[in-house]
């Protein structure tokens, strides 16, 4: 049950929604939505993030279904794609759109989650709800991974070829779990088959299943109150009614930033380079995409620990990192200012390295 | 020709240049708008009956009098700093020719500041019956203000039978005067209920928020269904050649057959319907939700759908002649014969007056600023950039130098860039200095070594 909800009683719908209501016993998730209300005060704008992340997945859904209707995988993968930014009207759009919304809503998962770590919405009762969003930001890490191969430009293929040589280094699993993404020796026209049954059926599936879970779970639950909006008094605590109200600030920030996602689509299209040579050399330069940036750079510089080589001391330092943010309910609730300490590191460390890692490439 | 002046060059990106014309612009609009509105929003019945209410409208007409103050005069001033520094020739050009013109908006924009200030001390009270009169009056100064803007506008746009005639009615009411007349002021309206909105953002909850935010949505919203009317007028009256760059326009990478000008075209469109859209969510659904962070974006919204309409305008102007003059550069047309045997000697204030191997870079770079920098937009069709992204060789850049020269004004080139004058070895010079630039040209040391010693000092190789 939500922390703050009203208990005036809602009068009965009209419109389409009355016209509903007159068929479905749908008067009880209305009636839920009008008393629903959302703490408003200073950060108020950190609940938007979830939101935004939710809206670039949807912009992802729609322009992915777009680009099926032309994309080929396997050995025409290129040319579909070179076929759907020269040939298809508004394909160059809807391909800039689709990998603009791909960076984004893995960059708002990071903000959402990270916020949601600082302001401490991880206590109980909301174990869950933080646990599948720790899922979602893993899946859609795996969502831009596997797309990113799919063009098979000489960037793609070299970066992903770098990213299965990290999945191969992991202990134990690491080499079944590299065979099973490239479904070869080496990174090929199968390895995009792969990726796109990953990309396309696998990863969504899982996301839409995980993302309804965690938007019950914030509808039962409701929005979490930061201490400080905690310790106010009654009477200087404001809240806006989550419907209409904050939904439609909510669809106002969704306008802008689709305004933006596609004020950058037109500016800067997504480049498509020449079509990968699995005989080239890796070209100078080659990196993997800005999240994975960091743990690049980290692999880069670890040095080998006696019988211990560098990326396996990489794969434990990232595996330990990952389970500790995962079970931030767990192990934090009693432990709330290490928390904060871990999440500072991780987050310095993210930005430093990944910083390092451009500049080692040449980019900054 | 040109001016002892620092080239700003790239300090002012075509970016700046937009970013600061749609300040003036959206600036500009706002008082025949803002005069509307404020003035309809006098008269309401709800003014003497809800002091809320009346607190809004002065909140508003605060939000008109920033407006039209501070972004605006800040705006027209860094325009006429920027077409200085980085064009002199067409800042002398604007300036000789057109300066009624601009001598008119400099006092109107001054009027309407200190009517504005007026309008803003006696706001929100209900005993000054002529307040009313006062802000149809600011309506009045702005329609002025955007008569006289609309002619400078659409006569570049569209100079026409001018170029003939010489005649200033034939400049005033150019071919698509009155279409883009009937556009501003639409968008003139949608921007007094633009700050309408910033002025509900300023007030608390109250039922007379909830009233005047239905009110001013109505503001943006109806002149919305009018803008495809005036679209497609202003479409007809522009000339051929430069709606033909819409659809026909030069594209660039992994963008199909869209033209920067149809990308624009298709922002603006979008950036217009997304107003429409947050002035229906924020103002007529959420008039409680709309609050100062939602203005902020409103404002950013507006301002970027303002200058991508801006930028759009600019990409369709075509090269074309005020007075003798071609436009990009402030070249006098009766000179070029004559600069095509030879540039630099003719150039008053250019150090190099012959290109000999040593100063050729030097020389390039003389040409290039004075004649392609004419024009503050340094992306899209007036940039020789974009054209030159597969160039590799001296050879491919004076190969497509020689396409633009003056002449060939019938090739796809020439419609969009301004012509080159000089040469062969000026041509030659400034292919040389591009490929150079781009990393396509090593030069010999001696060149470098000019190159250097000119850029320390330019008068130190006065020729």
């Amino acid at each position: 049950m939500s922390e703050h909800q009203t208990d005036q009683k809602t009068t009965a719908p009209s419109g389409v929604l009355g016209w509903l209501a007159d068929r479905y016993q749908i008067q009880g998730l209305i009636d839920y939505l009008a008393k629903k209300e959302v703490p408003s005060y200073r950060h108020s704008f950190w609940y938007y993030m979830g939101g935004l992340s939710l809206m670039f997945f949807i912009v992802q859904i729609i322009t992915g279904i777009l680009l099926l209707f032309y994309y080929t995988p396997g050995k025409e993968a290129h040319a579909s794609v070179q076929f759907i930014v020269e040939k298809v009207s508004f394909g160059w759009l809807i391909r800039s759109v689709h990998s603009y919304a791909a960076n984004l809503m893995i960059f708002f998962v990071f903000v959402h989650m990270f916020s949601v770590i600082f302001m401490k919405a991880y206590r109980r009762p909301r174990e869950l709800t933080y646990i599948t969003g720790f899922i979602l930001l893993a899946l859609s890490m795996g969502m831009g991974f596997s797309g990113y191969l799919l063009p098979w430009d000489e960037l793609a293929y070299f970066a992903t070829k770098i990213g299965i040589n990290i999945t191969e280094s992991v202990p134990l699993i690491g080499p079944v779990l590299g065979d099973m993404l490239k479904g070869g020796p080496e990174v090929g026209f199968d390895t995009i088959s792969r990726f796109f049954a990953l990309h396309v059926w696998g990863i969504p599936l899982l996301m839409t299943g995980v993302l309804g879970a965690h938007l019950f779970f914030i509808q039962v639950q409701g929005i979490s109150e930061p201490d400080g909006f905690k310790a106010l008094p009654a009477e200087k605590k404001k809240y806006v009614k989550f419907f209409p109200t904050f939904m439609y600030d909510d669809l106002l920030v969704w306008l802008i930033a689709i305004n933006g996602l596609i004020v950058l689509a037109v500016f800067f299209p997504w480049e498509l380079g020449p079509e990968a040579n699995v005989l080239a050399p890796t070209p100078e330069g080659i990196h993997p995409e800005w999240y994975f940036m960091a743990m690049f750079q980290i692999l880069k510089i670890l040095p080998n620990l006696g019988p211990l080589e560098s990326e396996h001391i990489g794969n434990i330092i990232f595996g330990l990192t990952g389970v500790l943010l995962a079970a931030i309910p767990f192990w934090g609730s009693k432990n709330e200012r290490l928390v904060t300490y871990f999440t500072i590191a991780v987050l310095a460390g993210l930005v430093i390295f990944s910083i390092l890692g451009y500049h080692a490439v040449g980019s900054i | 020709m040109n001016y002892p002046l620092w080239q700003a060059g790239d300090s002012f990106s075509g970016w700046i240049y937009v970013l600061i014309h749609a300040v003036f612009t959206v600036s500009t609009l706002s008082v025949f708008g803002g005069g509307i509105y404020l003035a309809l929003a006098e008269s309401r019945k709800i003014y003497s009956l809800s002091p809320e209410y009346r607190e809004f409208v002065k909140r508003a007409t605060g939000a008109v009098l920033f407006t039209v103050t501070v972004p605006g005069s800040l705006a027209f001033v860094s325009l006429w700093v920027i077409y200085i520094l980085t064009a002199p020739g067409t800042a002398a050009v604007l300036s000789v020719q057109l300066s009624w013109m601009w001598i008119i908006q400099a006092l109107a924009l001054a009027l309407e500041a200190a009517t504005a200030f007026v309008l803003y001390k006696s706001a929100g009270k209900t005993e000054n019956a002529g307040h009313t009169d006062l802000a149809w009056s600011f309506a009045a100064l702005g329609f002025l203000t955007l008569i006289v803007t609309n002619a400078a506008l659409s006569f570049q746009q569209t100079p026409g039978i001018w170029t003939d005639t010489q005649k200033a009615a034939d400049a005033w009411f150019n071919a698509s005067y009155l279409a883009s007349l009937f556009l501003r002021s639409l968008v003139s309206i949608q921007m007094g209920g633009v700050l309408g909105f910033v002025g509900l953002s300023l007030v608390e909850k109250s039922s007379a928020k909830d009233e005047a935010a239905s009110w001013t949505a109505s503001f943006v919203m109806y002149p919305f269904f009018f803008l495809p009317l005036g679209l497609i007028w202003y479409y007809f009256t522009l000339d051929e050649k430069a709606t033909a760059n819409i659809w026909t326009g030069f594209s660039g990478v992994n963008t199909s057959d869209f033209s920067i000008l149809s990308r624009l075209v298709f922002l603006s469109v979008l950036g217009a319907v997304s107003i429409f859209f947050f002035a229906f969510v924020g103002g007529a659904l959420n008039a409680t939700g709309f609050k100062k962070p939602m203005a902020f974006w409103f404002i950013v919204l507006v301002l970027l759908t303002s200058g991508v309409t801006e930028y759009t305008r600019t990409l369709l102007n075509q090269p074309y002649s005020i007075s003798g003059f071609a436009f990009n550069n402030g070249i006098k047309i009766s000179d070029a014969e004559e600069l095509n045997s030879g540039f630099l000697a003719k150039a008053r204030w250019s150090v190099v007056k012959e290109v000999t191997d040593e100063n050729i870079l030097a020389a390039g770079k003389e040409l290039h600023d004075l004649q392609f920098t004419g024009n503050p937009v340094s992306a899209g069709f007036v940039s020789l950039d974009t054209f030159l992204k597969e160039a590799k060789t001296v050879q491919d850049y004076l190969d497509f130098i020689s396409i633009i020269r003056w002449g060939s004004e019938n090739n796809i080139y020439t419609q969009n860039l301004p012509p080159f004058f000089g040469s062969d070895a000026e041509a030659n010079a400034l292919a040389t200095y591009l490929a150079w630039k781009a990393g396509q040209y090593e030069a010999t040391p001696e060149q470098t070594g000019f190159f250097a010693k000119y850029s320390a000092n330019p008068a130190s190789v006065v020729q």
